[in-house]
């Protein structure tokens, strides 16, 4: 403590001005990154069907298409969104047969719908198929087409029946959204059914 | 030159200077008013490309005009123009390769900060104003302040006003390429607004800077001074938000813009008035401690 007292007071004025400047900046940048991350990680429970999910507190729920169970979006950025949807499965199926016939009706319903990469996976000590995928979303008439990109992680829930968690965003927010995503998935397999 | 001769010329260099600032809102305005006036009248078309490029071109015209106007008032004792241009491109260069990055990347703010006023007044200061204002003098305070050309009070306000214009400016661009170009009028208020404020708050800066460098001034000085020019920062945008929300989309009519026009305009002029008061009062009781000190000198002669 000494030895910083010390070589504060052999600085010049002008050198301890600059100084407390840096100061007052990295204090105040704290308190807003304080601000910044409990505000983005807040989360409020949702439930539907007995299936429970925490979800980023502030965003918008709906029940999606009809081909999706749940969906949750960023009402800030409409790109951002995560998904549960449940795909019935015949007996002896895989998960990997799941996904495949998820990916080709994607591969219909969507432009330039691409599996980037595929995976076996554990989440939360269970096992789980990973789809890693990408496609454009055309927008509006005159609007610039997006590039999304997204990841699925299929589930087996009971016997007959997989559970897909999706999280989709534009491409440069993936690593953004990821903590948030991988809470959201952590709830839906340890919250209640 | 003596002592009272040099305090008369900081005085009037000072009123130059803020004549220059009081002649560059009037031309702005004037500037708004044309552009929306033209746009409503002739309602021009414009591809996409060329809308960016002339949104990119209306973005450099507020930096342009307060170097023009600088330059005629700056007569007396007249900064040297390559510095002044430097300093405007070194803000312009920190706002686009720290400050928006900053801002918009690592603290994420179009994620969070508008979603209460709590958060939005507070992270408006602590992190966008913080930043800004900081940058703004870190491009005074580490690349101009040393020079022998910084070598008055009034030198800190056209440094870290520079700066400001230059910030200002590469915000605007910034603005106007994200979005795809804007409506000519609307762009041309933000535009403004953003050119206005942003110089105004460097000028609260720049304050602080000149006095500190040539008076002696406690530790807190400098640190008050950049808290103050946040804190403006982070209210001006918030209350313009607030005054202006929902009034207009890009390519939709101005609506209550024009408060926010107002606003900028009167916070300028505010700034600007009271900074140059605090330091004519600095400068004329610097120059009452030297004639003091003559006539005590005489006196003890006598």
């Amino acid at each position: 403590m000494d030895a910083i007292y010390n070589r504060w007071m052999g600085l010049r004025h002008d050198e301890q001005s600059v100084l407390s400047v840096l100061l007052l900046v990295v204090v105040a940048l704290s308190l807003g990154w304080m601000m910044r991350t409990s505000h983005l990680n807040q989360t409020r429970l949702v439930a539907k069907d007995g299936l429970t999910a925490e979800i980023p507190q502030d965003w918008v729920l709906d029940d999606g298409d009809g081909k999706v169970f749940l969906q949750a979006w960023n009402k800030l950025a409409g790109n951002q969104r995560f998904q549960i949807s449940m795909i019935p499965v015949q007996e002896g199926s895989t998960l990997q047969n799941a996904s495949i016939q998820r990916n080709l009706s994607r591969g219909q319903a969507l432009s330039n719908y691409r599996v980037v990469d595929t995976a076996e996976v554990s989440v939360a000590e269970r096992m789980a198929y990973e789809i890693a995928f990408a496609y454009v979303d055309l927008g509006a008439r005159g609007e610039v087409p997006h590039v999304i990109e997204g990841v699925d992680y299929y589930f087996w829930h009971g016997a007959d029946e997989v559970m897909v968690l999706t999280m989709e965003t534009e491409g440069h927010d993936m690593s953004e959204l990821q903590p948030q995503f991988e809470a959201f998935m952590q709830s839906v397999l340890q919250g209640g059914e | 030159m003596n002592q009272s001769t040099a305090g008369r010329l900081g005085v009037r260099h000072l009123q130059a200077v803020s004549q220059a600032d009081y002649l560059s809102v009037a031309t702005l305005v004037a500037f708004v008013v044309f552009v929306s006036l033209y746009d409503y009248w002739f309602a021009p078309n414009f591809t996409d490309v060329t809308l960016v490029v002339t949104g990119t071109v209306m973005s450099l015209i507020p930096a342009g005009l307060w170097l023009a106007f600088f330059y005629r008032r700056d007569w007396m004792e007249p900064e040297p123009k390559h510095l002044v241009v430097r300093t405007a491109v070194l803000g312009a260069l920190l706002a686009s390769g720290i400050g928006i990055p900053m801002v918009q990347g690592v603290f994420d703010v179009p994620n969070w900060l508008y979603e209460s006023p709590v958060t939005q007044i507070f992270g408006g200061v602590l992190v966008i104003g913080v930043v800004q204002e900081f940058l703004k003098y870190a491009a005074v305070r580490f690349f101009i302040y040393g020079s022998d050309e910084y070598d008055e009070p009034v030198d800190g306000i056209i440094y870290a006003t520079a700066a400001g214009v230059g910030y200002a400016t590469m915000l605007n661009i910034h603005f106007i390429v994200e979005s795809g170009g804007a409506d000519l009028g609307l762009a041309s208020l933000r535009i403004v607004i953003t050119a206005l404020a942003h110089a105004s708050f460097a000028g609260i800066v720049g304050y602080f800077m000149g006095a500190e460098k040539f008076e002696e001034k406690p530790l807190w000085w400098m640190p008050l001074g950049l808290g103050l020019a946040a804190l403006c920062n982070g209210f001006f945008f918030y209350f313009r938000g607030e005054l202006t929300q929902g009034s207009a989309d890009l390519t939709g009519s101005g609506g209550n813009q024009w408060i926010g026009l107002i606003l900028a305009v009167g916070v300028t002029l505010a700034i600007t008035y009271r900074v140059t008061h605090a330091m004519e009062a600095n400068v004329g009781g610097q120059e009452r401690v030297e004639l003091e000190t003559a006539v005590a000198g005489t006196e003890v002669e006598a």
